[in-house]
C-alpha cells in the first residue's frame, strides 16, 4: 500500500502508492476497471461488485473531477493538521467516486458541483518524523 | 406461517455519562440486574446471554454475568459497531422465536469517557486512513444535503435543542440542560457545518433487556412489550455514485421492518433514532419514511418531532443528550420505548404511545453507507 524512501535527511512515505503516479510533472490517479463490465474501483476491490469478474486492469482517470461534497475538520488531534478538507470526487466518465484531501481549507473557496484536479501533497507528518505524501484535489484554474 | 410472538418482559440500564472508576463488567452487571428486577425473575431462568458491545473486548458477557452468579448457560459476544447492542437483541428475538429458549438476556455496553475525540476506524480501511472519521462522514452529508434541499444550520442546531430538552427530565441522560440555537452554534466547529454540540459525545453506560415468549409474557409482573419487528441489514458496497443524503442502508431496513410489522410509518408513535450528530436525525426522518426526502426541516420547525408534536422523536434525549456508548445504544433506545409504551416515561411521556420504532446503524466502512442497521418496532400488549 505504501512504500517509504529517505531524501538527505527527512524521510517521506507515499501513501495509497498503487493508486496514483507522477508523469511530466502532473499526478495522474489510477483506478481499477473490471475485464468484464467495466465497472471502476478506486480504492481496489477483490471482485466487481456489478458482475464478480476477478479480472481487472488499471485505468488512468479523467484529469478534472467534480466536487460531489466536502467537509473541513478542525482539531482533530493526533496526525492530523488543525484544518484540513476532506471530501469526494467524483468521474462522471468512469463513474468512480473518490474520497479525497482537497488543498483549500477557506469555505469560500469551494462549492458543490466545482471543477478539481489532482496534485501531490504532504498530508501529514507521522509520529517517526515521516512526510506522508499522497494525492489530493484543488480547484481547476480555467474550468468551471 | 408467521413467527410466534416475542416479548420484551424486563429492561434497565445503568445512566449514560463517566463512570471512569466501575470496569465495563460492573457496569454491565448491573443494567443486568436492573433488567431482571424490572422482570421479577432471578435470572437462574435464563437460556442465554446475547452480549453486545463495540470497544469492551473479549468475552464482555461472561465478565459481566461474573458479577450476577449466572454464568454457565451459553453466551454469545456479537459486535457491529453502533448496532452491536441491537444486533444482540435481534439475535436474542430470533433465538425465542425459533423456541430454542424460552427466555434470554441481552446486555449493551461500552465505555469510552476516559479517551477524546472522534471513534477510529479500523486501520485497513482507505477513507478512514485519510482522515473521514465519524464527524467528517457526516460533514460531509450535511454539507451535501444542505446544497441540495435548501436547510440550514439553524435547523441542524435545532436537532439538539430539542433532544437537550427533551433528555432534561432522563436521568439517564450524560445533558440534562438546556441550549439554544445560539449556543449550539457558537460552541466549536469540528467539521463544518457540525460544531461541537452538534457531535454526540463519548459516555460510559450500559443496558439490558430480557426477552421471552408469550407463556413468560402472560406471567409476568409487568406489561410485557411485543417486538413486532427485529430487523438486521448490512450495508452495500458502491464505488460509484451513492446518494450520501439517502442512507439506502436504512431505507431497505425499515421497509423489511414495516413489512414485517404489518404497519406503516404512520402508525408510529414515538421512535428513538441514531442521532450520533444532528444531520442524522434528519436524514433519518427521511430514510424512515416519517417525511418525504428534503422535509426533515420542516418537521423540526413545526415541532412535529418534539414531544407533544404527532410524532416525537428521541424523547429520551437519544445520543446527543444521553451520550453514546456505542454497544449500549441501541439496548437503551428499547429500555426508552419500553417504558414509554408503558406509560411511565414521566415527564417526557409521549400521550396515548402505543407503538415505538427504534433505530440503530453505524460502522464506517469505505464505499459503504454503514456497516449495519437494525430496526425494531414493539407495540405495548
Amino acid at each position: 500500500m505504501q512504500d517509504t524512501r529517505s531524501a538527505g535527511d527527512a524521510s517521506e512515505r507515499r501513501l495509497h502508492a498503487r493508486y496514483w503516479s507522477i508523469q511530466d510533472g502532473a499526478v495522474h490517479l489510477i483506478a481499477q476497471e473490471c475485464s468484464r463490465c467495466g465497472a471502476t474501483f478506486l480504492p481496489s476491490i477483490a471482485a466487481c461488485t456489478e458482475c464478480r469478474s476477478k479480472d481487472f486492469r488499471p485505468r488512468e482517470l479523467s484529469r478534472f473531477g467534480q466536487l460531489y461534497t466536502y467537509t473541513i475538520v478542525r482539531g482533530a488531534g493526533g496526525v492530523w493538521p488543525a484544518a484540513y478538507t476532506i471530501g469526494y470526487v467524483d468521474f462522471p466518465r468512469e463513474k468512480v467516486r473518490v474520497c479525497t484531501h482537497l488543498r483549500e481549507t477557506d469555505p469560500d473557496l469551494l462549492t458543490i458541483g466545482m471543477a478539481v484536479e489532482a496534485e501531490e501533497a504532504v498530508l501529514y507528518t507521522d509520529a517517526s518524523g515521516t512526510a506522508v505524501k499522497c494525492f489530493r484535489f484543488h480547484a481547476a484554474e480555467g474550468q468551471s | 406461517m408467521s413467527a410466534p410472538d416475542v416479548y420484551i418482559i424486563g429492561a434497565g440500564m445503568v445512566p449514560f455519562g463517566k463512570h471512569q472508576d466501575t470496569p465495563l463488567s460492573e457496569l454491565a452487571a448491573a443494567a443486568t440486574s436492573a433488567a431482571l428486577r424490572d422482570a421479577a425473575l432471578s435470572g437462574d431462568e435464563l437460556g442465554a446471554t446475547f452480549m453486545g458491545t463495540q470497544w469492551g473486548g473479549s468475552m464482555a458477557g461472561q465478565r459481566a454475568l461474573k458479577h450476577t452468579g449466572l454464568l454457565g448457560m451459553p453466551v454469545v459476544n456479537v459486535e457491529n459497531a453502533c448496532s452491536s447492542g441491537s444486533t444482540a437483541l435481534h439475535l436474542a428475538r430470533n433465538a425465542v422465536a425459533a423456541g430454542q429458549y424460552e427466555a434470554v438476556l441481552v446486555i449493551g455496553a461500552d465505555k469510552l469517557s476516559t479517551q477524546s475525540g472522534p471513534l477510529p476506524r479500523h486501520p485497513e480501511d482507505f477513507d478512514g486512513s485519510l482522515g473521514m472519521s465519524p464527524p467528517a462522514v457526516y460533514a460531509t452529508r450535511a454539507r451535501r444535503y444542505m446544497h441540495e434541499h435548501g436547510a440550514t444550520s439553524e435547523d441542524l442546531a435545532m436537532v439538539c435543542v430539542k433532544n437537550r430538552r427533551h433528555a432534561l427530565h432522563n436521568r439517564n441522560a450524560l445533558f440534562q440542560a438546556e441550549t439554544s440555537i445560539e449556543a449550539v452554534l457558537a460552541s466549536r466547529l469540528v467539521a463544518d457545518p457540525l460544531t461541537l454540540l452538534q457531535c454526540c459525545a463519548r459516555a460510559d453506560g450500559a443496558a439490558a433487556v430480557v426477552v421471552a415468549n408469550a407463556s413468560w409474557a402472560r406471567k409476568a409482573s409487568r406489561a410485557p412489550v411485543r417486538i413486532r419487528a427485529s430487523q438486521l441489514c448490512s450495508g452495500k458496497y458502491r464505488g460509484d455514485f451513492r446518494d450520501m443524503t439517502t442512507p439506502e442502508i436504512t431505507v431497505r431496513c425499515a421497509a423489511r421492518a414495516y413489512q414485517e410489522a404489518g404497519i406503516g410509518p404512520e402508525r408510529i408513535d414515538l421512535a428513538e433514532v441514531h442521532d450520533a450528530f444532528s444531520i442524522a436525525e434528519m436524514l433519518y426522518y427521511e430514510a424512515l419514511g416519517l417525511c418525504r426526502p428534503g422535509e426533515a426541516k420542516h418537521l423540526l420547525r413545526e415541532g412535529a418531532t418534539t414531544i407533544g408534536g404527532r410524532l416525537p422523536v428521541n424523547p429520551s434525549g437519544g445520543l446527543i443528550a444521553k451520550g453514546h456508548p456505542p454497544g449500549a445504544t441501541g439496548v437503551a433506545q428499547v429500555v426508552e420505548a419500553v417504558e414509554q409504551l408503558r406509560g411511565l416515561a414521566t415527564e417526557r411521556q409521549v400521550k396515548g404511545a402505543r407503538t415505538a420504532l427504534t433505530h440503530c446503524t453505524g460502522g464506517g466502512v469505505s464505499g459503504l453507507d454503514h456497516g449495519a442497521c437494525t430496526i425494531h418496532i414493539l407495540s405495548a400488549s
